[in-house]
C-alpha cells in the first residue's frame, strides 16, 4: 500500500464510521456514547480528508480551490483502477 | 441535495476481467433487487414518513445506497474492461453488447431494463416499511448467486 492509498484508506475508514454512527443516531438521537463516537469520527474524517487533499487531490469540490488549474476533473476517478 | 465525494465507499480493484461474472452482477446494479431500486425506494418513501427517526433513516440509508450503486457499477465496469470479441461471445455477453456495448446499463441479469415496478412507495408508512423488510431480505440471494 503506497502513501496515497494509506491516506485514502484513512478517509474511507473515518467516513464508514461516521456513516454507520449517523444511521444509529437517526433512531437513537440522545445516545451519549454514539454522539461522542460520531463527533470523533467527523473530526477524523475532516483531518484525513484535508491530508489526502493536500498530497493527492480533491475529494470534494472545495478541496480543489486556490490553484491555477481546476484539478477536480483530473483522473483518476474512483471507479478507475488507480484509486 | 447531494454533494460528491471523489472516492468509493470501499475500493474496487479487479485485475482479471470476467464477462460471465459481469452478466450476473449487473443485476445488483439495475435489477429488481439492485442498488438503483434500493436508493429510489428509500429516497421516494421518505417523503411520507410520519416521524423524524423514519424520515432520517430513509434519507440516510437511501443516500448510502447510491454509494453502493457506484461500487457495483465500478465492479461491472472493471469486469468488462478490454474484453475481446471472442471473450464477449464465449461468455454469452454478446446479447448485452449489441445493445449497450461495454457501457454500464441498469438492467436485470436476464436483460430486463431497470423497472420501478419492482419497488413500492405507497404513502403509508407501515406498508412501505414492510416492503423495505422484504427488499432487505433479498440480500441473501445476491450474496448467494453473485
Amino acid at each position: 500500500m503506497n502513501d496515497k492509498e494509506r491516506l485514502l484508506t484513512r478517509v474511507r475508514v473515518a467516513f464508514f464510521k461516521l456513516t454507520e454512527a449517523s444511521l444509529f443516531l437517526d433512531t437513537h438521537p440522545t445516545d451519549s456514547k454514539a454522539l461522542a463516537y460520531m463527533e470523533a469520527a467527523c473530526r477524523e474524517f475532516e483531518e484525513a480528508k484535508a491530508a489526502y487533499a493536500e498530497y493527492c487531490g480533491p475529494l470534494t469540490l472545495c478541496d480543489g480551490v486556490g490553484k491555477d488549474c481546476w484539478n477536480w476533473i483530473a483522473a483518476p476517478w474512483p471507479w478507475q483502477m488507480e484509486v | 441535495m447531494w454533494s460528491y465525494i471523489k472516492s468509493l465507499e470501499f475500493p474496487v480493484k479487479i485485475k482479471c476481467p470476467d464477462a460471465r461474472a459481469a452478466k450476473i452482477i449487473i443485476s445488483q446494479y439495475g435489477g429488481p433487487d439492485g442498488e438503483l431500486g434500493a436508493s429510489l425506494r428509500y429516497l421516494s418513501q421518505r417523503f411520507a414518513m410520519p416521524c423524524p427517526e423514519a424520515v432520517g433513516i430513509l434519507n440516510d440509508v437511501g443516500t448510502e445506497e447510491l454509494a453502493h450503486l457506484e461500487m457495483v457499477g465500478s465492479i461491472v465496469y472493471q469486469l468488462t474492461r478490454n474484453l475481446s470479441e471472442e471473450q464477449i461471445k464465449a461468455a454469452g455477453l454478446d446479447a448485452y453488447f449489441v445493445d449497450h456495448g461495454l457501457g454500464v446499463y441498469p438492467q436485470a441479469a436476464a436483460g430486463v431494463p431497470f423497472n420501478a415496478m419492482a419497488i413500492a412507495s405507497k404513502g403509508d408508512p407501515i406498508t412501505d416499511l414492510h416492503e423495505n423488510l422484504a427488499a432487505e431480505g433479498t440480500v441473501l440471494y445476491a450474496q448467494t448467486y453473485c
